[in-house]
């Protein structure tokens, strides 16, 4: 959290206060309903001279990890941003605990524990000094843990903040957003440039959060190895637009590469016979080319024939596919697993050819 | 209670942690009646999401290997030999179906793979 965020935070909480407290009126403290999902946009949308963040919708439900992907400049720190209503939306609503993230901004932020991309802490400061400071924003503020999580993750509290290592900077700033017991973690980007230790760390700090079924995570990343280990949601955006948002194991259990030698008969030509063999090849070819043609390419976000090889990934994989497939191929396709990273390619590459 | 999981392996993750526990309870390394780790804490150990581990529990408890109880846990079922017996055939009957699968789908004739089955119980 950059300090003039900090800042910036903090006359807004002081501000909103007021207004926040008189409009709630009767309305129960707290957080809303513990059913409220953690995290709800409906049709969010941005408009930017030269990009456009367009309906952007999705829930997270309480007590699970979401991870957020999509390449550079995808509309990623954006959506965060207006989350955190440090950008105003154009368009859709934002709730955040159950809360509208404008009208209830004072609630929500101290239930919200923050992080930015790249954070910029004062150089001269302490980590001590920093508790300090942002604690007294905090009602629930919890010095002791804050002190905890600083040893755990080897900060030393005396030293200046400039000392510290990119690394140790990112933990010091996880360290300040989980201080105040947050019930939801808003992560730009955590874990971009550290090693890959520290991203260990990082990851299993999440993962340690979510040991409360209340409390939620939402990351958000280009390094999809880290959404493929600890996320319970996966929501993909693309160009300003939310690409698919579901749970990650069901994207994984649909996303499949697959692969099968082509039908070649085997009458078609032995070694001595190359001419024969390449009739036949082309034969197993055009008969495979008719099968996609007739429906099965609907099956298939990208394929190629290479050789006597076809290579296909699939976004709608199920034992009917795999059977389709066996009696073109004459015996079962490979099936292998694809990780998010290729699925984000299939998907930016899809949007390019379009 | 150690589970691995492997990302690249093609057998889906929630499987992958059904047939581990599965196997520790056949082979006696859990006992009927121990505690399971929660399900937070099981994705924790493995380094999986909690819905991966929440899958492989609810698999386990239909599969009867398991029992959960509210506000308690999750615990290894009471497994009688003949109970445990059952589990084993069953978990061997779909591993020969793959095979029969594969045999049949490249062209090797069941009396084929008989043969090789006799062969590999000599």
């Amino acid at each position: 959290m950059a300090m003039a965020t900090m800042a910036a935070t903090a006359t807004a909480t002081a501000s909103a206060s007021a207004s926040a407290s008189a409009a709630a009126g009767s309305k129960a403290k707290g957080t809303g309903d513990r059913g409220d999902p953690a995290l709800m946009l409906s049709g969010v949308g941005k408009r930017y001279p030269r990009f456009q963040l367009k309906d952007v919708s999705f829930t997270l439900p309480r007590g699970y990890i979401m991870g957020f992907i999509g390449p550079n400049g995808a509309g990623k720190s954006t959506t965060i941003k207006i989350i955190m209503n440090m950008v105003r939306k154009s368009a859709g609503s934002v709730k955040v605990l159950g809360l509208d993230h404008v009208a209830c901004e004072t609630e929500v932020k101290r239930h919200v524990g923050y992080l930015g991309e790249e954070p910029h802490f004062y150089g001269e400061v302490t980590p001590a000094w920093l508790g300090g400071f942002v604690g007294k924003y905090y009602p629930t503020w919890d010095a002791p843990l804050y002190q905890a999580t600083l040893g755990r993750f080897g900060i030393d509290q005396s030293k200046r903040v400039k000392t510290l290592s990119k690394g140790m900077k990112v933990k010091l700033g996880l360290a300040l957003a989980l201080s105040h017991r947050p019930e939801l973690l808003i992560l730009d980007e955590p874990t971009s440039g550290l090693d890959p230790v520290i991203r260990h760390d990082v990851l299993a700090e999440l993962m340690s959060v979510i040991q409360d079924e209340r409390r939620s995570v939402f990351f958000s990343t280009h390094i999809t190895q880290d959404v493929e280990k600890v996320a319970d949601y996966v929501t993909f955006i693309n160009d300003g637009r939310i690409v698919m948002s579901d749970v990650k194991d069901d994207v994984l259990g649909r996303w499949k590469r697959i692969s099968f030698p082509l039908p070649v008969r085997r009458e078609a030509g032995a070694p001595s016979d190359p001419a024969g063999l390449e009739a036949g090849i082309a034969e197993a070819r055009a008969r495979v080319e008719q099968a996609m043609r007739d429906g099965l390419e609907r099956v298939f976000a990208a394929y190629s024939i290479d050789g006597v090889t076809f290579t296909g990934i699939t976004n709608a994989f199920a034992e009917d596919v795999a059977e389709r497939i066996a009696r073109i191929a004459g015996t079962r396709p490979r099936v292998l697993p694809v990780s998010l990273d290729d699925i984000l390619v299939a998907i930016v590459r899809g949007s390019e050819a379009c | 209670m150690q589970v691995h999981v492997s990302y690249s392996n093609p057998v889906p993750l929630y499987r992958q942690i059904v047939d581990q526990i599965r196997e520790k309870v056949l082979s006696g390394e859990l006992a009927p009646g121990e505690s399971l780790p929660s399900i937070r804490q099981l994705a924790e150990d493995a380094g999986t999401s909690v819905i991966t581990t929440k899958r492989a529990y609810s698999e386990l408890e239909a599969e009867g290997i398991i029992v959960t109880r509210a506000g308690l846990g999750s615990f290894v079922a009471d497994l009688d030999a003949e109970r445990m017996k059952a589990i084993r055939m069953r978990v061997l009957g779909e591993r020969l179906s793959e095979i029969v699968a594969d045999a049949r789908a490249s062209g090797v004739t069941d009396e084929e793979l008989l043969r090789l089955l006799r062969e590999a119980m000599r």
